[in-house]
């Protein structure tokens, strides 16, 4: 049985960059260090390249048996998938980087109140689905667990369904085919992955306050080094967003979300901090 | 003696195992039904695409690989095995160095491994549990590299509910322990690389897709099979997110 992988690579190669002399002595091993980096770098990206395909991959597998899937969703989303349990509703799955995993909740928790109402009867998840109808985005919404034998509360911020369809003229949640939502969410995922090799060689990081006062403000995304690609020429090393197209990332991952958020041919205005002055930058969208 | 998952993969590949552990899987039918599915589940995922990165990783791969002894596995006695994969690889490398010579027979070496896209991610996924990602309680399970082979069956093709039953127990329970993995990954970091920042984004806005579905679809008429499919994409998802961010934590934390 193989067990060798890109990663492996990775793992040792960043141990052996991490483990090199700081400064090393000679040409010959600045050169083979400088080496070793590259092929480092080379094989991250073929890492990331892989995970987005994989993405691709497995959609286009499960695409065609859920297509035709009707979805009733409601404005506001926690991040869990559920299924019922005889004490309340059993927590199968915590989306990564959703609101649910950012308040704490795991998979396995078992959720017994919502907002004080107690889950319980035939479908403890039909109810707290239909609690979801009264959730908007933003909204604190406390949630009951047990966890190992012991009842505990946990507020989550919820956050905005990207499946919501509007309602009809009844206030009803209005029904759309999974294989549609998924194909405009799509769009979005491709552009995600567009910017990501058109943009890759671009590092960012979050303002903390004591790092800001370098820089003239206490918050924004500093980046540390600007893409070499002609499109986000006027961006250089140094500078901070403040805001992309009038809105405020609130990390560097949510700053790049934002850059996906617009299509090609797009003019978007970016607000920057540069020698603790603020300026505004036109920036048209590869 | 229960003969763990270890066992069982070993037999499957024909490779030397304990007697006790052969003696039992000779008397138990479920043991033997175990062996032909991860059988079956082998030759699945050498069907699958083949991956290639970019050839300046490929030598790196090759050359770290036959350098350290450390990190390379001698390949065992698999008599099934076509002279193309196994031990018969050393030897069209080696042909292939004597005619050419440097790093071209290496790139052959890999293309001839034809090295499945799941195939790698099982893989590195072994490779995050027992490089250190803090390694996880689960006396009773089987192997991670064992679990995550295992969970890259085509689910959808399960012919009888029982089996997608199983298959949908499997899924979620590998589901979980990714999650586990993927919160034992020491942090994420305040500085990004917008290549690495996009592919998690990705990835994670599509397993918050595959989770509305499931959580609306529970009380709206998911199908099983439908169920299934969106499991077993979602373990996928995990997977590739996993190895990502123990990548990008890597490269902040060494």
């Amino acid at each position: 049985m193989t067990r060798t992988s890109i990663l492996t690579v990775i793992a040792a190669m960043g141990l052996a960059a991490a483990s090199a002399p700081l400064g090393a002595q000679t040409p010959q091993e600045r050169e083979e260090l400088q080496d070793a980096r590259s092929e480092l770098q080379e094989a991250r990206e073929a890492l990331e390249e892989a995970a987005r395909e994989v993405a691709r991959l497995s959609a286009q597998a499960a695409g065609p048996v859920v297509r035709s899937f009707t979805l009733i969703s409601r404005p506001a989303v926690l991040g869990i998938n559920i299924s019922d349990d005889e004490e309340g509703v059993q927590v199968d799955g915590v989306t990564p980087g959703g609101p649910a995993d950012d308040g704490g909740v795991e998979t396995g928790d078992i959720i017994v109140a919502m907002d004080g109402a107690e889950l319980g009867g035939d479908s403890p998840a039909e109810l707290l689905i239909a609690q979801m109808e009264n959730v908007s985005p933003g909204d604190t919404v406390v949630l009951t667990i047990v966890r190992d034998g012991d009842e505990e509360e946990i507020e989550i911020e919820a956050g905005s369904s990207s499946a919501f369809f509007g309602r009809d003229d009844d206030g009803e949640s209005v029904a759309r085919r999974f294989g549609d939502w998924f194909q405009d969410r799509g769009d979005i995922r491709d552009r995600l992955v567009s910017i990501g090799r058109r943009w890759g060689d671009m590092e960012l990081v979050e303002l903390t306050p004591d790092l800001g006062a370098y820089f003239g403000t206490e918050t924004g995304i500093l980046v540390v080094r600007a893409p070499a690609d002609r499109a986000l020429e006027a961006l250089t090393d140094g500078d901070v967003i403040l805001e992309i197209g009038g809105r405020t990332p609130n990390d560097a991952a949510h700053a790049l979300r934002i850059l996906a958020s617009f299509e090609s041919g797009e003019t978007l205005e970016l607000d920057i901090m540069r020698n603790q002055s603020r300026q505004t930058l036109e920036v048209e969208f590869p | 003696m229960h003969p763990g998952t270890e066992d069982l993969l070993s037999i499957r590949d024909g490779e030397p195992v304990d007697a006790e552990a052969r003696a039992a899987v000779d008397t138990d039918p479920a043991l033997q039904a175990e062996v032909a599915r991860l059988q079956a589940t082998r030759e699945q995922l050498r069907e699958l695409p083949e991956f290639e990165p970019p050839p300046g990783v490929l030598a790196k791969v090759l050359a770290e690989l036959e350098t350290d002894p450390g990190s390379r596995r001698e390949p065992a006695p698999e008599p099934q095995q076509s002279p193309e994969a196994g031990s018969g690889q050393t030897s069209t490398a080696e042909a292939a160095s004597a005619s050419t010579g440097g790093t071209a027979p290496r790139y052959r070496l890999w293309r001839h491994a034809q090295w499945p896209l799941r195939g790698a991610i099982a893989a590195t996924v072994a490779v995050v549990a027992v490089l250190g990602v803090r390694s996880l309680d689960e006396p009773e399970g089987p192997a991670p590299a064992a679990i995550v082979a295992e969970n890259s069956v085509n689910a959808v093709d399960s012919p009888a509910f029982g089996g997608a039953a199983a298959t949908y127990t499997s899924l979620t329970s590998e589901s979980a322990r990714l999650e586990r993995l993927l919160n034992n990954i020491p942090y994420r970091p305040r500085m990004v690389n917008a290549g690495t920042a996009t592919t998690i984004s990705g990835l994670e806005d599509r397993i918050g897709q595959v989770d509305e579905v499931l959580m609306y679809g529970s009380v709206y008429g998911l199908q099983p099979e439908q169920t299934v499919a969106l499991w077993q994409e979602r373990v996928d998802l995990m997977n590739a997110l996993v190895e990502v961010r123990y990548a990008q934590a890597q490269r902040f934390g060494f």
